[in-house]
């Protein structure tokens, strides 16, 4: 410790004015009734035997006190000191700066409020992909597309699906040249199945019902078979739904209208879709069971 | 419930020693924020009441409002004497410490009450605290938050003894292991020295002052030992025989003269206190001294008669004013550590 700090000890200099005054260290304790051993420690500037520093001020100040002198130099001094010297006496004087050790971090307004916008429209974003979640707004009534309704019940016409009185019957062999008979699963869409799908498919689906009925003229098909249970919705080229709805295992859908068509799978791995008598790949992402995509014709 | 939540999350940890002369808050991480007089101003203008004035501005129309205003102290003796009016008072002044918050705030609210407060006083504190829009109330004894805002030894194995003098009680306890060992309190403080200063001026100079007039006097030349420098200040109060204002020089032995019947009511109580004291934790007091927190331990020279009064060393806590509020902040901090346990 340079000799500059020690003349600035306040033990030691209340210790100088006492003995200046010629008042021995006793009659002060009998005045301040403070233990003669502790006054010694404080002259001694030895703080860390007298106890917690609001004794040590204290002492401070009634010794001064009973000298005569003004204490707010001598405390002014024990906190510089100890300041420097923290680990000898271990003094926090102020405890406003004992809180800032406990300092929790507040996360501010400004930056707050923008964060939960962020994850709300984010997550707002991430849910509209997910299939499961999305309700079918105004979509369209679904159509009758079970292909393996029974032979008899279709024949007997008690098929839900009323007859389009604007598709002409004789339409149905014309189809067999179109497109439709270039489909790689004969097996599933037989020729009067393929018609009463049509029909079904106009009748139950009122805006594509124009759509299906130009499958004449040459527009694009697509037909998807479903070996698992899947959430579909189809748009067309202009973006009018063809068709929403959840089907199930073993269902086939034919769709006709124009490429490319916008399709979303909920359960992309249970289907099996053509276009055109294309075969399209519809392997989801990993670890994903959706698939949105735009197929060509 | 998750409202409250939210916006605690915009609030601060407050410490709130609700005194009867003085509320003082001490936020987490910034100290004490507020200091204000305890004292609201209130307009009834046709049977409707309004706050028209919280803390230093109402202190200031005490004694000086028309007949449609009146400025209440809502606490007397440590206590809500007022429950809507305090509840008002809280909410002013918690709001006066989010000024910078874009919500209502929502803070965990420590309030500091006498130790001696009955169920259904510690009630009326918790339940206007909540009116005020406090998301979590806990309480503690005023001489704890004294004794740990002062820099005692509240958590070790040895007695530490505290005197808080406030301004409508005092509180007397020996601590040890972050409880309270004993304790007393009594209806004495800084408004009954104020009181008897009004009393002593109208039975010796037959003139009225006002109670800040006396705790002007007080402040300025009161002392508590007979030995002590005297000092003299200019007083001007109404004559009762004449009735216009008279002004007269008052000296510091006669305010001593004055407050003698309430200082002996302090000594007297911590004296018994002392008496009751277990052995053990006698001879600690005795070995450390006893500390003086509150308003009243600025009271000049009363360290000098209490250390004549009861032969211990009496100390004066640093800062003494705030030893309670910053004490209730130390002890949350306290109680995150699990050094304290709090009742939240």
């Amino acid at each position: 410790m340079s000799e500059s700090q020690d003349a600035w000890r306040p033990g030691e200099q209340l210790r100088k004015l006492r003995e200046e005054a010629n008042i021995s260290l006793d009659s002060i304790a009998k005045e301040t009734l403070i233990p003669f051993n502790k006054l010694q420690c404080l002259e001694a500037d030895e703080y860390s035997k007298i106890g917690k520093p609001v004794f040590v001020i204290a002492y401070i100040r009634k010794y001064a006190k009973s000298l005569g002198i003004n204490s707010d130099p001598f405390v002014e001094q024990l906190k510089l000191h100890t300041g420097v010297e923290n680990s000898e006496v271990g003094i926090a004087v102020d405890a406003r700066e004992t809180t800032k050790r406990f300092k929790a971090p507040k996360i501010p307004a400004l930056v707050l409020i923008p964060a939960l916008i962020l994850l709300w429209l984010l997550s707002a974003w991430f849910l509209k992909d997910e299939p499961e979640d999305v309700l079918p707004v105004s979509a369209p009534s679904p159509a009758e597309t079970v292909v393996d309704r029974p032979a008899a019940e279709a024949e007997s016409g008690t098929s839900k699906a009323p007859t389009n009185p604007d598709i002409d019957q004789p339409a149905a062999p014309e189809s067999t040249d179109s497109p439709l008979s270039e489909f790689s699963e004969p097996e599933i869409v037989e020729e009067q199945e393929v018609e009463e799908q049509e029909d079904s498919v106009e009748a139950y689906i009122d805006e594509p019902a124009e759509t299906t009925t130009s499958v004449g003229e040459g527009d694009d098909i697509l037909v998807i078979s479903f070996f698992e249970e899947c959430w579909v919705e189809v748009k067309d080229a202009n973006g009018a739904v063809i068709f929403a709805q959840l089907q199930n295992a073993g269902d086939n859908l034919r769709l006709s209208g124009e490429a490319p068509f916008n399709v979303m799978l909920g359960n992309a791995r249970g289907v099996d879709l053509l276009v055109n008598g294309r075969r399209i790949s519809t392997e989801p992402p990993a670890g994903r069971r959706t698939l949105k995509f735009d197929v060509g014709p | 419930m998750l409202f409250k939540r939210l916006k605690g999350l915009f609030s601060n940890d407050l410490s709130i020693d609700l005194g009867t002369a003085n509320t003082l808050i001490y936020v987490r991480d910034r100290g004490i924020v507020l200091n204000e007089p305890s004292v609201v101003a209130i307009r009834n203008h046709n049977g409707q009441k309004s706050v028209e004035a919280v803390g230093h501005a109402a202190k200031r129309m005490l004694g000086r409002t028309p007949g449609s205003i009146t400025a209440i102290r809502p606490l007397k003796d440590g206590v809500i004497a007022d429950f809507q009016v305090t509840e008002k008072m809280l909410q002013h002044f918690i709001k006066k410490v989010h000024e910078n918050s874009w919500f209502q705030p929502s803070p965990r609210v420590l309030v500091c009450v006498p130790c001696l407060s009955t169920e259904v006083e510690k009630r009326a504190i918790r339940e206007s605290a909540i009116g005020a829009g406090a998301r979590e109330v806990g309480l503690i004894e005023e001489p704890m938050a004294a004794a740990i805002g002062a820099g005692l030894n509240v958590d070790e194995a040895a007695g530490s003894m505290v005197v808080d003098i406030g301004g409508g009680t005092t509180e007397i306890a020996i601590i040890s292991l972050n409880g309270v060992v004993l304790s007393d309190s009594v209806r004495i403080g800084g408004d009954r020295f104020d009181e008897a200063i009004v009393n002593y001026v109208r039975r010796k100079y037959g003139s009225v002052i006002g109670e800040a007039t006396a705790e002007r006097i007080k402040k300025e030349i009161g002392c508590a030992y007979a030995g002590s420098e005297v000092l003299e200040i200019d007083v001007r109060g109404r004559n009762l025989a004449e009735g216009v204002p008279r002004s007269f020089t008052l000296n510091s032995d006669e305010v001593l003269e004055a407050l003698q019947e309430p200082l002996s009511g302090v000594v007297q109580a911590i004296k018994s206190t002392l008496e009751q004291s277990p052995p053990e934790l006698a001879s600690d007091i005795a070995e450390s001294g006893l500390v003086l927190t509150g308003g009243g331990a600025l009271l000049r020279d009363l360290d000098r008669l209490l250390t004549e009064e009861t032969g211990l060393p009496v100390l004066v806590a640093e800062d003494p004013l705030t030893c309670v509020a910053r004490g209730g902040g130390m002890a949350m901090e306290m109680e995150e550590s699990k050094r304290i346990a709090l009742s939240f």
